[in-house]
């Protein structure tokens, strides 16, 4: 039997569980020990970028094709940009929204205050978040989980890839998990459209670097409610953002894309096994949230 | 684009791997929050008992903040000695015993001091570490501390504003064992304050605030702190009960919540 020349659903699956679990017990171990940044690094680099590298050697598939490296025209990339830079209100203000909800409907968890960082520490921390973790993330996500995915349909490959990125940031809480979701759906539309992981890294930075930033300041002057301007500026940036990334003109596929979307509708008993052990398992990190907001542990 | 990509991970990786390791080579173990004015102490170069470390004049009444760290594993002792009242305290000096602790672990203390100032002690043998006291001084509302200075001086009924009474008694002669004073029955999370002050200054006294999955014990002691003012958690649904100990005590006991 031939190797398929793409990743399949029972292989994101894995990948994705085994990730998912790897990063919370990795952060558990090395952050309280190396510091916040350098876990960041730790994350991107062994956790989320290593798994489909370590797929691609081990099936032999062209990377270039397979994780979609393909340029984009300049006004692709601009409009990337712009669309990243818009709607990160959006997702600002629905992590507060939900954040708020939380704190006061269920319980805020108990701190024990800012700790100070090192300028090394957040250097790590600015650099990982704008650069590496755009790039590590959509090789993760769009590259190897949509494109798995992709066998099913490829606007299914990325309403689905959005999913599991917003999912996958319960792990930063679960006030993250929306604004992923709805971040993830615009980046899965960019590589849909552009059949390119340039453009949603680029979008992915632009938004990351907004959250550098504005997110500190902003959090500041939400902390107690949320400002009527923030709403408008919310809703006009997800107006824009979604009017550019409609007017982004879809680029020539490379035919190899969809080749084998016919092989592989039907998804494996391991595949399914695993998506089931996933939405147990980051279903238990929401719960387990919940109950240190209740002030259980 | 994958060239780029490469070349941006690769450079990515230098200076990160270099940043990790200038951080490592910088971190010492302590976590001190930049909030506080840092003392450093080489426990290879001060070492003996009662070396004074440093004083601290207070022009005003004060609410000090002390976070104390240390990456020796022996036990040293440092020694606050306040030149006026401590509020909530018998004594004008309290003593920590300090062992090893870095990253997230200190010894965290705030204490209601009268103007004059303080003085920090260390009693400790020669050894290879560090100590680190961090140190943040505010000036203390003067209604406020006017409040907790009337508290100090035995007038217990002076809760802060919000508060209601829920217990009061005199000690003087009664003997009890966790009895339970006030109970709290929440049907959803809240946010509750509590404000415990005894005016006993022997004996055995204990508040203690026991619920199904959060436990607040010895709000209150004759020597070592005698006011908790305004003590805030969110609590989790359920039921909760405010119990008391004493033995041999004098003076007086109030309780106040804010629900």
């Amino acid at each position: 039997m031939a190797k398929r020349k793409a990743p399949t659903i029972a292989q994101a699956n894995i990948m994705f569980f085994i990730t998912a679990v790897v990063t919370l017990a990795g952060s558990v171990f090395f952050q309280p020990r190396l510091g916040i940044g350098t876990n960041l690094w730790i994350n991107e680099f062994v956790y989320i970028l290593f798994p489909p590298l370590l797929m691609a050697w081990i099936n032999g598939w062209p990377i270039e094709n397979v994780y979609r490296f393909r340029k984009i025209s300049a006004k692709s990339k601009l409009i990337s940009i712009l669309s990243g830079f818009a709607i990160w209100p959006m997702a600002f203000t629905v992590s507060r929204i939900t954040r708020m909800l939380l704190d006061n409907k269920i319980g805020v968890i108990e701190s024990s205050g800012s700790l100070k960082l090192s300028i090394y520490q957040s250097l790590l921390i600015m650099i990982g978040t704008v650069i590496l973790a755009p790039i590590c993330e959509e090789i993760f996500f769009r590259g190897f989980v949509q494109r798995a995915y992709e066998s099913r349909g490829n606007k299914q490959g990325f309403v689905i890839a959005a999913l599991l990125f917003g999912f996958y940031h319960i792990l930063n809480g679960i006030s993250e998990v929306i604004p992923a979701c709805i971040l993830g759906l615009c980046l899965g539309f960019l590589v849909y459209r552009t059949g390119s992981l340039a453009s949603s890294m680029l979008f992915h930075g632009t938004a990351n670097l907004c959250a550098v930033l504005f997110g500190g300041v902003l959090a500041v002057h939400t902390s107690e409610t949320i400002p009527a301007w923030l709403y408008i500026v919310a809703l006009a940036g997800l107006c824009i953002s979604v009017a550019l990334l409609k007017s982004i003109r879809e680029e020539a596929h490379d035919p190899e894309d969809n080749e084998e979307a016919d092989r592989d509708k039907k998804t494996s008993a391991a595949g399914i096994l695993f998506l089931v052990l996933t939405a147990v398992y980051l279903a238990a990190v929401g719960v387990f949230e919940i109950i240190g907001r209740l002030g259980i542990v | 684009m994958k060239k780029t990509i490469c070349f941006i991970l690769i450079l990515s990786l230098a200076v990160g791997f270099s940043l990790v390791i200038m951080d490592l080579s910088d971190w010492d173990g302590f976590n001190v929050p930049s909030r506080f004015e840092k003392v450093t102490v080489d426990l290879s170069d001060q070492f003996g008992t009662d070396v004074l470390l440093f004083r601290k004049e207070l022009n005003v009444p004060s609410t000090v903040e002390f976070f104390i760290q240390s990456n020796d594993d022996s036990a040293k002792n440092v020694k606050i000695v306040c030149e006026s009242e401590i509020l909530g305290f018998s004594s004008n000096e309290i003593e920590y015993t300090v062992t090893k602790l870095t990253g997230n672990s200190c010894i965290a203390s705030t204490l209601s001091m009268n103007k004059g100032g303080y003085s920090v002690y260390l009693t400790s043998e020669k050894a290879e570490g560090k100590l680190v006291i961090g140190h943040q001084e505010k000036a203390a509302d003067p209604s406020e501390f006017e409040r907790l200075y009337k508290i100090h001086n035995g007038d217990l009924n002076n809760p802060p504003e919000g508060y209601e009474e829920i217990y009061s008694t005199s000690l003087a002669g009664k003997s009890r064992k966790d009895e339970v004073i006030y109970t709290l029955s929440l049907d959803t999370a809240r946010n509750i304050g509590l404000s415990v002050y005894t005016s006993a200054k022997q004996g055995t006294v204990s508040v203690d605030f026991i619920g199904e999955y959060s436990n607040f014990t010895g709000l209150v002691h004759p020597q070592y702190g005698r006011i908790c003012d305004q003590l805030e958690a969110t609590l989790a649904p359920g039921e909760y009960r405010m119990k008391l100990t004493c033995e041999n005590a004098d003076g007086q006991l109030y309780v106040f919540i804010k629900k």
